[in-house]
């Protein structure tokens, strides 16, 4: 006999097949089972006070969310100017420019500004008074703290920053604090690029209003930002049209 | 549809007669299989009521009745080969296996024969024997279901062959 037919043969024969227990097998199934099934009826549970387990819960869970959630200086702060630049006020101003945001290591500034002008883009009697503060562009900047993401349409409505055709706008966003909380970073990331894709709607209008845009954000910010490859790749994107754009 | 099916419903809510039942349907395919790998018969039985209790513990996580022999079958075959490694199953040599003697009936191809041969055979021999030629696993998945190497599997295969081919030739049978 092969060792292919001796495998055959045991496994014809003893693959499938049957075998009875003996009477008192089940017996001892029946044991290992659950009490209540093996028993045929259930005990009276024990009353667990389990609402009592679930107000701590609650009670902890609002006072992680608070303690989250409070104000604190590390909040980052978007400043978003309206304004629109006289070209004489930043050459004059340029050398003392890069402290416009006190905790930028390095602020980034680009101008297209060509032509004095009134300011037309905030009205400082529209803004808050706490909201409302000079800049060194003898304009007024309208600092605002951005908590959640914004649409294009409601960042319209809510910030002075118009897209009127014959009037330049300048956009700067700022996070100030390197310190902000990592949670923010997120938020920080979508409320930039809510900044972007106004910028590139203004630009992409049809009276191709010249758009000057800051962004002020601590190296250590900016690192973290990344770390979130889509935000990165959306604030790359964004950056990328506006250089592509400026260039022009 | 197998008529043990209508019990899975009742089992799963605790019911005493549809576990009964249940266990009276599936629980002879089992010892069927834990038999193989032992030689004693009490020994195939623990085995089984192991198997038939993790069922039922484990019967809310099965979700098609088609898949529980297979589920069955499988953890019985574990639960025999855990067994067998708590007993640090010993490897022999070939001068320590039993001889192949005379067998109590020439009914050599009667179910009952046949396994009455097998369970003769060392633990280590026969537990390859079973996963391999009637289980179907390959010799990587018994080196690692037992904690051997491949080439101990093919070699404990190799001999079990030999031995039960001598002791079907004792009986006449080519």
């Amino acid at each position: 006999m092969s060792q292919k037919d001796l495998d055959k043969l045991f496994r014809d024969a003893l693959g499938e097949g049957r075998a009875e227990p003996r009477p008192d097998s089940w017996a001892r199934v029946a044991a290992g089972l659950p009490s209540a099934a093996a028993n045929g009826h259930a005990k009276p549970k024990r009353r667990v006070l389990w609402f009592r387990y679930a107000a701590v819960a609650s009670v902890a869970l609002a006072a992680a969310g608070l303690w989250w959630t409070r104000p604190s200086d590390t909040t980052p702060n978007l400043s978003v100017a309206a304004t629109s630049l006289a070209h004489e006020a930043i050459s004059r101003q340029e050398a003392s420019l890069p402290q416009l945001a006190p905790t930028a290591p390095s602020p980034r500034r680009s101008s297209v500004g060509t032509a004095p002008e009134r300011l037309v883009g905030a009205n400082p009697a529209a803004l808050s008074p706490a909201k409302a503060m000079p800049n060194k562009f003898g304009s007024v900047r309208a600092e605002l703290a951005f908590l959640e993401r914004m649409s294009p349409v409601d960042f319209d409505e809510r910030v002075p920053l118009i897209p009127v055709r014959e009037r330049p706008a300048e956009a700067a966003a700022y996070a100030a604090n390197s310190e902000t909380p990592r949670r923010r970073y997120a938020q920080l990331a979508s409320n930039l690029q809510d900044v972007w894709s106004l910028v590139r709607s203004i630009r992409e209008s049809e009276a191709s209003p010249q758009v000057h845009v800051e962004v002020h954000v601590p190296a250590a910010v900016l690192q973290r930002l990344n770390q979130t490859k889509e935000l990165a790749e959306n604030l790359t994107e964004s950056w990328s049209t506006f250089q592509s754009k400026h260039s022009h | 549809m197998e008529a043990w099916y209508a019990h899975i419903h009742g089992s799963l809510h605790g019911q005493l007669d549809a576990q009964r039942a249940l266990y009276e349907a599936l629980a002879p395919r089992v010892l069927h299989t834990c038999k193989r790998y032992f030689a004693d018969e009490a020994d195939a039985e623990d085995a089984m009521i192991r198997t038939m209790t993790t069922m039922f513990q484990q019967l809310p996580t099965i979700r098609e009745p088609k898949a529980l022999p297979a589920w069955l079958r499988r953890t019985a075959v574990n639960e025999c080969l855990m067994e067998l490694r708590k007993r640090k199953t010993e490897r022999l040599d070939e001068a320590d296996v039993p001889e192949a003697g005379a067998a109590s009936t020439d009914a050599l191809h009667d179910r009952e024969a046949l396994m009455s041969v097998l369970r003769q055979l060392p633990d280590g021999y026969r537990s390859v024997f079973n996963l391999y030629a009637i289980e179907g696993y390959s010799h990587a998945e018994i080196a690692e279901q037992l904690g051997i190497s491949e080439a101990t599997s093919k070699s404990q295969l190799s001999r079990a062959r030999q031995w039960l081919q001598r002791r079907l030739t004792n009986f006449n049978v080519q």
